[in-house]
This record gives C-alpha cells, structure tokens and sequence, in this order.
C-alpha cells in the first residue's frame, strides 16, 4: 500500500519538530549568537551600544583579575581531573570486590544517597565544616591537641582555593565530582563479563596486574568522559565559589565565572562580560578536542 | 595475602562511606542543638532536642519551596511532551528534508557551556517581561532539558520495533494516536530517567534564579537557603533545619525510585 504524500503528510516531522525549535532558538540560539555579536560591543544591556572590535577581548587578557581567574581555573581543572581519575575508581573498584551482591547494592545506595542532597546544601554545609570561628574541622583538630593547624580555611589566601576544591571531601557524595564518575565505573565493570577476571586470576596475575591489564583499558571510555566533564565542570566553577568566597578574599579564588557574573550584573559591562563568556567556550573547546586526542592515542597504543 | 587485601579493601571502603555520610550525620544532629551545644562539640549527639529550630526555620523556606516545585514540574512537563514530539519525528519518519541537520541542532546545544549564554539570556528575558516570572525561570532552562531529553527519547525510542508503529498506522491510527498508545508507554522507562535528570537540575539550578529573580516572589529553593536568616538567639540550628526541610523532598522520592536516580544521574553524563 503506496500512500501518496500530501502536501500535509511532508509538512508533517516539520511540525513535531516545531515546539522544540522554538524554545530553542528563543532561548539559547538567538542568545548565543547575540553573545558571539555583543563581545564585540561596549554594551550594558540598554542604551550603551557602540561597536568596539576586538578591545573587550584585549581588555580581558590584560586585566588581572582575569588571568588570575584562568590560573585558578586551571590549578582546578588539575585538581579535578585527578579527582575523577582516583577516588571514584577506587571506591568503584573496592565495591566490586564486595561479594555479595545484596552488600553491594546496599552500599551503592548509600553512596548514591547525597547525591541527591541539593548541591547548595552541600556547599554551604561545607561552609560551616570549613569555617574559621567554629568549623567543624577547626574543632576537631583543637580536640586532637592540633591547635597549630587551625585557621580560617576559607578566609586565608593561602587556603581558600584547596579549600574551595576540598568541599564534598572524599567527593563520592557530589554528584558532579565524584559520585556521577563512581556509579559510571561501577556500572561499567558491573557490564563486564567475569571471564575476562577469572582468566586473569587463572593466569596467575595479581590485583595490580588486573588492574593495569584489564580493568584500565576496559575503562577507557568512562575515564575519557570523566575528564571531559572534570574540564567542563571546573572552567564553568560558579557555585562553590561564589557562594564560600565571592572569588576572594582578594582574587585568591577568583574564575572567569565569577568575574562574567559581576562586571556584567554588577557594572553593566555586558559587552566585556559577553567576550569572558566567549573565551571560556573557546577554552571547553580547545580542551575538549585536546582531551579526546590524547586519550584517542592511548587507545591505539593497546 | 590475598585475604589480608580483602580485609584492608574492606576497611577502605567503610572508611569511605563514614567519610562519605559524615557531613550528613552532623548536619542532622546539630539541627536538633541549640547554638551552644553545637560550638562546644559539633560531632556529640544532641542532648536536648530542639525541635523548634524546623519551626522556625519553615516559614522562611516554605514559599521559596512552593515555587521551586512548581518551576520543576513544569520544566519536567514541557520536556517530556517536546522531547516525545520530537523523538517521534526523528523515530518514524525515516527520511525528510534535513533531518541530520535538524537533529545535529538539537544535540549541539548539548555542547555550548551555559555560561556564554547567560547574560544575552537575561538580556532576553528581560526584553520578553519574564525577568521575576515564573516564565522566565521556566522557559530558558527547559529549553536545554528538550534538548537532553530528545537526545536520550530519541535513542530509546528507535529500538521499538518498527512492525509495531505499522500494525497501529494500519488499523487506522493517526500519529497522535501511535505517539501516545504505542511511543509513550514503551518509552517510559527513559522517561523516568529524563524526569528524574530535569527534576534534579531544576531543584538544584542556582546561577539562573540568582540573575533572573530578585525578592521573594519567585525566589527559588537554592537561592534562599543562601540567604537564611537566624538571630543570635536562635543559632546555626535553624539553618540546618532549614536545609534539611529542602532536601527531604528529592530524598523520599529516592527512597521511592533509586534505580531511576542511578539511570537518571548516569545517562545525562553519557552523551559524547
């Protein structure tokens, strides 16, 4: 049965594909383009619109609170990458070994459980953990007789940044750092079949080995995606900071986020703002294709 | 040896997990204490419980919670019907006009970091009169949720069997009738992760209700909770009170529904 299409029936995947278009180019593509357009522009929003060229993207790297910004954005992204590449692995990896399967799920639970916690609460919990006149980790350390070591974490310039990076310690209960990567490598080694284990036991090789030749590039794709989003999370870093320090005290804390945020909501300087927003998609490109080069290598190497 | 080493694994997980839930348990006691009892050992079991620190802490967290259930459950909502229509564009029409480049639109989005967007976004709201509205809290983030959730209906949806879809069309059913007899209920398991996924980034979103809302009118769950007031009297009790009001919602829902949490959590990270 050969129908034959009616001007309708062609019009027809156009019109379930309409509501979607519509949100999306009112809502994120109009406003990109308009952020790729206005980094060219001294513009605050309103009335101030001139076009300027290449100055706000100049201005950007001379100004240093900026680079400042990059530099703690990238101590971050280190920081973070080897995050999502240790602790969730290993809690990954130590749940696995766990034998019983009802253990295991009980205990998968347990970790899954903050991660539900609203991100906010987690932060300003670790607010309260960190803070200088009665923290909880100032408090403990008084109790264990290490008075020396107590300080103002997050209000010290040498502390602030470690601290920043610190909060959701061992990180397997924030979703984004560590917790979202330890069900991702669970889940994969979960997937896989126990052959390729028992082989190996078989063989003779001991858990490092196992670990080196087996579980490692199994993993592969899972530590590739882990880094991507490590990179992403860490140039975006917003919350935590704006919430525990405001970027300070000083620009001990300061990212590109947080400068975007307050010379366009504060000053007005949506133009500027707009070229901070611009280089930060530039620099999650850029790392991004690195990322997936590199690790696209490594695979070729086995 | 190797007994040993299960032995130390075992010590290091448990070790992990007190690590993990330690932040939790002290903030579920100390929202029991009052203000002395928690700067004199914040890790000792409260001694007198102060029940009224959630009394005092509810009437500042209540309406901010109202809003922000709302604002979930309409984001929740628009991305389900959008992504449904558009998933079953892509799923049974097999080829029209610029179909890869529509549905490479859809995905791309997936790779601009929300940051570029945000002031030309609040420019836009603004323009639109939706800066303080409900609208303008709803529509911006719902439309990258469509997105998300097209990516992810859409590849669910392709493994129903097509012979399916044909047996419906020749009894006479019309796409709508397909779309909600035949896509919708074998689609709900990933529909259940989408809900999920949408749910936990509009009950978390901070950055956007900070810049497009201002008092307390629309003032959403992660913004408040930052923005706590506790008099001395009171203590640090009332805050946590306050934060453990506005977690208990995602957290009877996980009792309910953890399988979903994992699959919800998991499958937004695994797009590239």
């Amino acid at each position: 049965m050969r129908k034959k299409r009616t001007p309708w029936q062609y019009m027809k995947p156009y019109l379930f594909l309409l509501p979607i278009y519509l949100l999306m180019i009112i809502f994120k593509y109009v406003p990109f383009g308009i952020a790729i357009e206005k980094s060219f522009f001294n513009w605050n929003g309103a009335n101030v619109n001139q076009f300027i060229g290449l100055e706000n993207y100049i201005q950007a790297f001379k100004d240093p609170t900026f680079i400042i910004g990059l530099k703690n954005v990238g101590i971050i992204s280190i920081a973070y990458i080897v995050i999502v590449l240790t602790v969730p692995l290993l809690a990954a990896e130590l749940l696995y070994a766990v034998k019983s399967r009802k253990k295991q799920y009980v205990i998968r639970t347990a970790f899954t459980f903050p991660m539900v916690v609203p991100a906010v609460v987690i932060i300003l919990l670790w607010k309260w953990i960190l803070a200088g006149d009665n923290g909880v980790l100032n408090n403990f350390l008084t109790g264990a007789g290490l008075e020396s070591l107590v300080k103002p974490w997050l209000g010290s310039t040498k502390t602030a940044l470690g601290a920043i990076i610190a909060i959701g310690f061992p990180w397997l209960g924030s979703a984004s750092l560590g917790g979202l990567q330890f069900l991702l490598y669970y889940g994969a080694l979960q997937g896989t079949s126990q052959d390729m284990f028992e082989a190996a036991e078989i063989d003779g090789a001991n858990i490092l080995q196992r670990f080196i030749k087996i579980d490692i590039p199994m993993l592969a794709s899972q530590m590739k995606l882990t880094v991507t989003l490590a990179i992403i999370n860490a140039v975006q870093v917003f919350d935590s900071v704006y919430i525990l320090t405001k970027g300070g005290p000083g620009t001990a804390t300061i990212t590109p986020s947080v400068v975007l945020y307050e010379q366009g909501f504060t000053y007005k300087k949506m133009g500027y703002s707009s070229a901070i927003g611009v280089i930060m998609f530039a620099i999650i490109m850029i790392l991004t294709i690195i990322n997936q080069m590199i690790m696209k290598n490594t695979e070729k190497m086995d | 040896m190797s007994k040993f080493i299960s032995f130390l694994s075992r010590i290091l997980l448990g070790f992990l997990l007190i690590l993990t839930l330690l932040p939790f348990y002290l903030l579920v006691i100390n929202a029991f204490k009052s203000q002395n009892e928690i700067i004199l050992n914040p890790f000792q079991w409260a001694k007198s419980w102060q029940f009224q620190n959630f009394v005092k802490a509810a009437p500042q967290i209540i309406r901010p919670m109202a809003n922000t259930f709302f604002v979930t459950a309409v984001i929740i909502i628009i991305t389900i019907v959008v992504s449904l229509l558009a998933s079953y564009a892509f799923v049974r029409y097999e080829r029209f006009f610029g179909k890869e480049v529509l549905y490479f639109g859809i995905i791309a989005l997936l790779m601009i970091p929300g940051f570029v967007m945000l002031i030309p976004q609040f420019v836009q709201i603004t323009n639109l009169g939706m800066y303080n509205t409900f609208l303008g809290l709803i529509l911006p983030p719902a439309a990258y949720q469509v997105a998300m959730g097209t990516f992810l209906t859409r590849s669910s949806m392709e493994s129903i069997s097509k012979s399916l879809f044909e047996a419906a069309e020749i009894e006479g059913a019309n796409d709508m009738d397909i779309l909600v007899k035949v896509a919708l209920p074998l689609s709900k398991p990933i529909l259940s992760t989408v809900t999920i996924m949408t749910g936990l980034n509009a009950w978390n979103n901070y950055i956007w209700p900070l810049v497009s809302t201002s008092g307390e009118k629309t003032q959403q769950i992660a913004v408040a909770l930052t923005k706590i007031i506790v008099s001395v009297s009171d203590g640090q009790g009332v805050r946590f009170a306050a934060y453990i009001i506005a977690s208990l919602p995602l957290i009877i829902l996980f009792c309910f529904a953890s399988k979903y949490f994992v699959e919800g959590l998991t499958s937004g990270a695994v797009k590239g």
